[in-house]
């Protein structure tokens, strides 16, 4: 009886698993992610040899699998029987991180207070190469153009001690390549603008992801208006708009590890005395729009960080026709600047984002064309550790 | 039909021959086979790759290295190595049962062993016995003067390292276990017979190995040992470590506790149980059939750690 019972159960089994991947793909716990199914990655030669294929194809079997979400489930109820964690503490678990460029750093998240967290890493060397790149950019472009840079950072340093402490100093890092800058680039002190804003709010960067929101972002606007000289615009000349909620990009990372958070409001702040005056154009998209909720700017299709302009892009150009004889303001940036973007576009005549990671061109014939006036490079702080994303930013300037 | 197997046990001709010529595939062997695969696939799965998760967070991540973090690490990367291993070499002796072939046991529950001799008679059984036949014997074993034998044991074991990797790392790897099978012949031979103490012993020279295995980077290899020593350390432990202790406290005690026959034997005893036995048989399979299914969604792929050696 043993022998029937267990080969057909083992069948059965292998059948049963045959037809898990023959079923239509469960893309409702994908798009819970907030990205889209991995696709049949297309073969070749070359993918095939340099491992891309097979990584690839792994990622979308992976995706394609029917009862994802329940098999996933299962597994985050497995995960969590492997461990005890005391209630209120929390834990570290290893991961990667990138910034879009295609190298992936070594990476520990912290999963403390319903909130995953990215832990800094500090990287001397590569920090020293980000300043020198600040550097030689500075000794590129015109003497006329006012350069700034604004390092950014994350949520993690500005927690409980115990964690905080637990990564490097965030606050050094963001010194040390300030004090490698050339004395003609002025230096945005957003770090101290956060540290006094989060003793008394909660919520200037979003729980599971690791950018900051809009409320953050206005810090950031803070400390540049200060680095300039200028009067920021209060807060209070914005309508408070919220769309939806979301898990951020660093959820998928860690969901087998969280239990119990929620899905966070995204929420963007918007001018209402500011209609018709700006419009936008993405390099790709020849298209004009205007400044409008359910613009590029205020993408509302997406409930998640990409609402800002629908994520990253080559090049925005950004045109206030309200201030034709202000400035004109020329960003290089990560995803971060994203959420600073809209809190600035109301004080220059135009406002250009370049992205290095994306951006094809050669930056000094746009800071030509357009007579840029001030040049800001935004990134947070992690962005300062790898070592091609300075390649992506001194590459803009050497065309 | 011939499984082609990249992992598992040394199979030599000889013992395969006899099935090549004439292979007998019976629903009995399918059933033993198709159980040994499974539960093979849950050590690799359930535990080799968590374990691996947990190296991976204090080894390769780890911002601020400590002593804790260094021995969590190493004992956690034994752990992966044995179930990794004796994982892929049960479902590939479980899918030789399956079509008819008798591949030989590679793994002994190595980690009970009392001395570093019994160690090897434990681990890889099949790498062992290949090197005794086809290396040790040949060059004239232990039935020569002493020196021609120091010099045997010591050309075995550096072909021993030299067969996990062209890397210098696993070449010292095979002559520390050379110069310890030496010293344990000829000064320790007593010291098996002390319980418990032996055991730590033994499993102490051990994970120094893995240690020795794990790092192919000479000045990384130098800097861990330092660590675990204290040397180079930013303490004695921190909150990565107590983190990854607590988040894998049951993956700990099962690891242990797999690492012994006991639950082979709870196991064996469950399903010989008269008319039951095979249900619960069945179901144990099914659920870890299941659990290892559901564990591998979602996850990134998790390549054998033995393939490269």
């Amino acid at each position: 009886m043993r022998k029937y019972v267990i080969t057909f159960l083992f069948l059965a089994l292998l059948a049963a698993s045959t037809v898990l991947f023959m079923r239509p793909a469960d893309t409702e716990s994908i798009l819970a992610e907030n990205r889209q199914p991995k696709t049949l990655p297309v073969f070749s030669l070359s993918s095939a040899l340099d491992g891309s294929f097979e990584s690839e194809f792994d990622e979308y079997v992976n995706d394609n699998i029917g009862c994802r979400g329940r098999l996933m489930e299962i597994s985050d109820k497995i995960h969590s029987f492997y461990g005890y964690m005391p209630e209120g503490v929390g834990r570290i678990i290893s991961t990667t991180s990138d910034v879009g460029t295609g190298a992936a750093n070594d990476s520990q998240l912290v999963l403390y207070d319903d909130s995953i967290m990215e832990m800094f890493i500090s990287r001397p060397q590569t920090q020293a190469k980000y300043a020198d790149t600040l550097n030689k950019i500075r000794d590129i472009v015109p003497d006329n153009v006012k350069m700034y840079s604004m390092l950014i950072p994350t949520r993690l340093e500005f927690c409980d001690p115990v964690y905080a402490h637990a990564q490097d100093s965030q606050y050094n890092a963001i010194n040390s390549v300030y004090n490698l800058l050339s004395p003609d680039i002025t230096t945005v002190d957003v770090y101290s603008k956060l540290q006094n804003a989060s003793q008394t709010e909660d919520y200037l960067y979003y729980l599971t992801d690791h950018h900051w929101n809009a409320d953050g972002a206005y810090y950031g606007y803070e400390a540049f208006s200060l680095a300039k000289g200028a009067a920021p615009m209060p807060k209070s000349n914005y309508a408070y708009r919220e769309n939806g909620t979301f898990y951020g990009s660093l959820y998928q990372k860690a969901r087998s590890q969280i239990v119990g958070t929620q899905p966070q409001d995204i929420c963007f702040y918007y001018d209402t005395a500011s209609d018709g005056n700006i419009s936008m154009k993405m390099r790709a998209e020849d298209a004009v729009t205007e400044y409008a909720v359910g613009s590029p700017m205020f993408h509302t299709e997406h409930g998640d960080y990409l609402v800002f302009f629908g994520g990253d892009n080559p090049l925005m150009e950004i045109t206030n026709s309200a201030k034709p004889d202000g400035d004109t303001l020329l960003i290089i940036k990560d995803s971060y600047a994203n959420a600073l973007i809209p809190w600035l576009v109301n004080d220059y005549k135009q406002v250009i984002v370049i992205d290095p990671r994306s951006f094809g061109g050669d930056v000094n014939a746009e800071i030509e064309r357009y007579g840029v006036d001030e040049i800001m490079t935004v990134n947070y702080i992690f962005t300062t550790t790898f070592d091609d994303m300075c390649d992506s930013i001194l590459g803009l300037f050497n065309k | 039909m011939f499984p082609q197997l990249i992992a598992g046990p040394i199979v030599r001709y000889s013992e395969v021959a006899k099935s090549l010529d004439k292979r007998h595939v019976t629903l009995d062997a399918f059933a033993d086979g198709a159980s040994q695969f499974v539960l093979g696939l849950g050590k690799k799965v359930m535990l080799a790759n968590f374990a691996g998760d947990a190296v991976d967070l204090l080894f390769a991540a780890s911002t601020h290295p400590t002593v804790a973090s260094s021995w969590l690490g190493i004992i956690f990367y034994s752990f992966q190595l044995y179930f990794d291993f004796s994982g892929y070499s049960d479902m590939a002796i479980g899918m030789g049962k399956m079509l008819g072939f008798a591949f030989p046991k590679n793994f002994n529950y190595p980690y009970i062993s009392r001395s570093i001799t019994e160690f090897w008679r434990r681990w890889h059984m099949t790498l062992s016995s290949f090197f005794r036949d086809y290396i040790y014997i040949p060059l004239g074993g232990n039935r020569c003067s002493k020196w021609r034998w120091l010099l045997n044991t010591m050309i075995v074991w550096m072909l021993t390292g030299l067969w996990h990797g062209a890397s210098w790392n696993f070449v010292l790897w095979g002559l520390y276990y050379g110069v310890l099978l030496i010293i344990e012949k000829l000064l320790f031979k007593w010291w098996s017979k002390i319980p418990v103490l032996s055991h730590i012993t033994t499993m102490f020279f051990v994970v120094m190995g893995w240690g020795i295995f794990y790092f192919t980077d000479f000045s990384q290899l130098q800097t861990f040992f330092g660590r675990l020593f204290g040397v180079g350390v930013n303490g004695l432990y921190d909150l990565t470590t107590v983190s990854a202790l607590y988040s894998n406290l049951w993956l700990l005690c099962a690891c242990v506790l797999a690492s012994t026959p006991l639950p082979n034997y709870i196991y064996k005893k469950l399903i010989s149980i008269k008319s039951i036995g095979f249900i619960i048989e069945g179901g144990i399979m099914a659920l870890l059939f299941i659990a290892c299914i559901a564990t591998l969604t979602g996850a990134t792929s998790n390549p054998f750690l033995y393939f490269r050696f």
